[in-house]
């Protein structure tokens, strides 16, 4: 009987202790304090150093976003995704911690227009694109993972991350892109007075392959070798429907950042250069044009732990991006030779902020968040001449509550809103020479990018650890609002389901 | 720091920003002669933006140049009329011209030379 009720009590122990370790764990992992680290972590060396806690995720999301009328034209008009996500940092005892990612989406992109290629943000302007565009089914496959260990005072470790993607229409016109992405990772690090002092060195290399075809034998609309503000290949453009985009790059990033639990400076530099060719497979792998896109960024803070905890950091970030187009010689049987090539589009972006944040973690943890900064895009294209600027100010605020309402239960509520104002924006174009749907593009999308804008969001999770196993589950909603021109609206609503341990 | 600028610096990309170059456009009349004078229309179509230059004026060498113009790969035409003698014969003669050449590489840093027979249209 006693020894029954010792086990009884000794389980029911285990139960509430393991409830109160999945509470901190949750906190650990989810609290916004993370955002000081979100850099360093990127550093596999300073990852190891994270967390106390062990945490793994598998869940459901769904996400729909719809925009009431297109920001811009190539991003669409909404997207509805499904995926399926695996999530975990695990500690293998005191010295080494194993993390990885895994996930499967799918879903559909709506109203692409200008765009006929994936992954635009990466490889824009150099892309495929015609005035009809529609909407496009998407599937996406991730998988990640990475090592860490530290002995005695030295701190090693690895990642590596996949990302393989496919973007499809089935109506014309039919394109079809397919995309793999492989990032390589490596750091080491030192202990040195309280901080942990780390380089990194990354590798990635980047392939896509896309095509266009039209079906309809009447149908057919030219696809436009695109190079920036509207400007085309003509020489290209129109049937040169086969394109690979092959590139890569490196990077190599110092860290330095304080043991967990103590105070100290926060900082990262980084800088990389990474670029993208992109080929016409039918014209026997001539290059068309390469963009090179060459970064470097610093954060420099203070972090300190105590009975309120708090940080401050700056950022700074530039990027310069370029694009070199090939000019090709005579065709003899569809071999050209390139003959010169000469860099026709540069673009400079600028992003600079302030933030800082006060909170403290516990059973109940809270935090507050606030940062400023400017954001400043340029880009031209050398001849003819064609130019956009625009730069805006912003303001941003953000709040975390994670508490324990019941043994059994952990609810986080994150609020947040940020206002984007423009302070400078430019426009030159040579319209007389522009054909009417290149002036609207251009246009619309200029109006979109030189508007002010505000973002708030709101967001709920609610954990259920269930007792006496190891085992929780959760659902979370998040709901984000961005009103940009014209009061027009991105609505975008998340919703996940999941268990985790 | 220092390491990643210099770094970044050394394995950087370098633009390539020689857009401009210069062309002269030697014309030859067929069977020898000397050019006197000649007045023409020059157009040099870029077949990779397919912009088009334009040209007219009159000289009295055979030799039209052209300046600032984008390097890369050209088809030219030039029509008009030319004053010119042909040696062993008395006085000169006059006659329309034209001279074509659907693919020319314009892509020479200093100056790119390039020679077109002219036919003669009398």
């Amino acid at each position: 009987m006693l020894a029954l009720a010792a086990w009884h009590i000794g389980a029911h122990a285990q139960a509430v202790d393991s409830t109160i370790s999945r509470h901190d764990a949750i906190v650990e992992h989810q609290s916004l304090i993370n955002d000081v680290n979100e850099l360093t972590w990127t550093n596999p060396a300073m990852k190891e150093g994270a967390y106390a806690t062990s945490l793994t995720h598998i869940y459901l999301t769904a996400q729909w976003q719809r925009l009431t009328k297109p920001f811009l034209l190539q991003h669409g008009t909404g997207q509805s995704l499904v995926a399926v996500k695996a999530d975990s940092y695990i500690r293998l005892g005191n010295r080494t911690a194993v993390w990885g990612r895994a996930s499967y989406s799918t879903g559909k992109n709506r109203n692409i227009k200008w765009n006929s290629v994936a992954d635009y943000d990466l490889l824009q302007p150099d892309v495929l694109g015609d005035t009809l565009g529609g909407n496009t089914r998407r599937e996406q496959y991730v998988f990640e993972g990475g090592y860490g260990t530290h002995r005695g005072r030295w701190h090693l470790g690895g990642e590596m991350l996949f990302r393989a993607e496919q973007e499809y229409r089935k109506v014309d016109p039919r394109n079809r892109s397919i995309v793999s992405d492989l990032t390589l990772r490596a750091g080491a690090g030192y202990d040195i007075a309280n901080h942990v002092i780390a380089f990194a060195l990354q590798g990635n290399i980047y392939r896509q392959t896309c095509s266009v075809d039209f079906y309809k034998p009447l149908g057919s609309i030219p696809e436009y070798q695109l190079m920036g503000l509207g400007e085309v290949y003509t020489r290209f453009s129109g049937d040169v429907n086969d394109l690979i985009f092959k590139g890569g790059g490196i990077k190599l990033q110092a860290d330095v950042s304080p043991h967990r639990h103590s105070n100290g400076v926060i900082a990262t530099a980084w800088a990389s250069q990474h670029s993208y060719e992109r080929v016409a497979r039918m014209l026997n792998s001539l290059p068309l044009t390469t963009l090179y896109n060459k970064e470097v960024g610093l954060r420099v803070g203070w972090k300190h732990c105590g009975a309120l905890n708090y940080a401050l950091w700056g950022d700074y970030q530039f990027n310069r991006r370029s694009t070199d187009q090939y000019l090709a010689g005579t065709s003899s049987s569809q071999i050209y030779p390139v003959i010169a090539h000469l860099t026709m589009y540069k673009n400079y972006i600028i992003h600079t902020s302030l933030t800082a944040m006060v909170g403290r973690n516990g059973t109940t943890a809270w935090w507050v968040k606030a940062s400023a900064g400017y954001d400043g895009n340029r880009e031209h294209f050398v001849t003819p001449r064609r130019a956009m600027k625009r730069g805006h100010v912003f303001g941003q605020l953000e709040g975390q509550a994670i508490f324990a309402p019941s043994r059994q239960w952990t609810l986080t509520t994150h609020l947040g809103g940020s206002y984007h104002a423009c302070v400078n924006d430019y426009l030159l174009m040579p319209l007389a020479d522009m054909e009417p749907h290149f002036i609207d593009m251009i246009k619309h999308n200029f109006t979109v990018l030189s508007s002010n804008y505000t973002h708030a969001g709101a967001g709920m999770r609610a954990d259920y650890h269930i007792g006496r196993t190891r085992y929780s589950v959760f659902g979370a909603v998040r709901y984000d609002i961005t009103v940009g021109y014209n009061r027009e609206c991105d609505n975008s609503l998340l919703f996940s389901l999941g268990i985790y341990i | 720091m220092c390491v990643l600028a210099v770094l970044c610096t050394a394995s950087c990309h370098d633009d390539r920003d020689d857009y401009t170059t210069i062309a002269s456009i030697d014309l030859t009349l067929p069977d020898g002669g000397t050019i006197e004078t000649m007045q023409y229309s020059l157009h040099m179509m870029n077949l990779n933006t397919r912009n088009t230059v334009t040209l007219a004026g009159s000289t009295h060498a055979g030799s039209l140049v052209v300046g600032d113009l984008l390097r890369g790969a050209y088809s030219i035409s030039v029509e008009g009329v030319v004053r010119y003698s042909v040696a062993g014969a008395e006085g000169s003669r006059v006659a329309q011209f034209r001279a074509l050449s659907d693919y020319v590489s314009i892509v020479e840093l200093n100056k790119n030379v390039i020679s077109l027979e002219m036919i003669l249209m009398d």
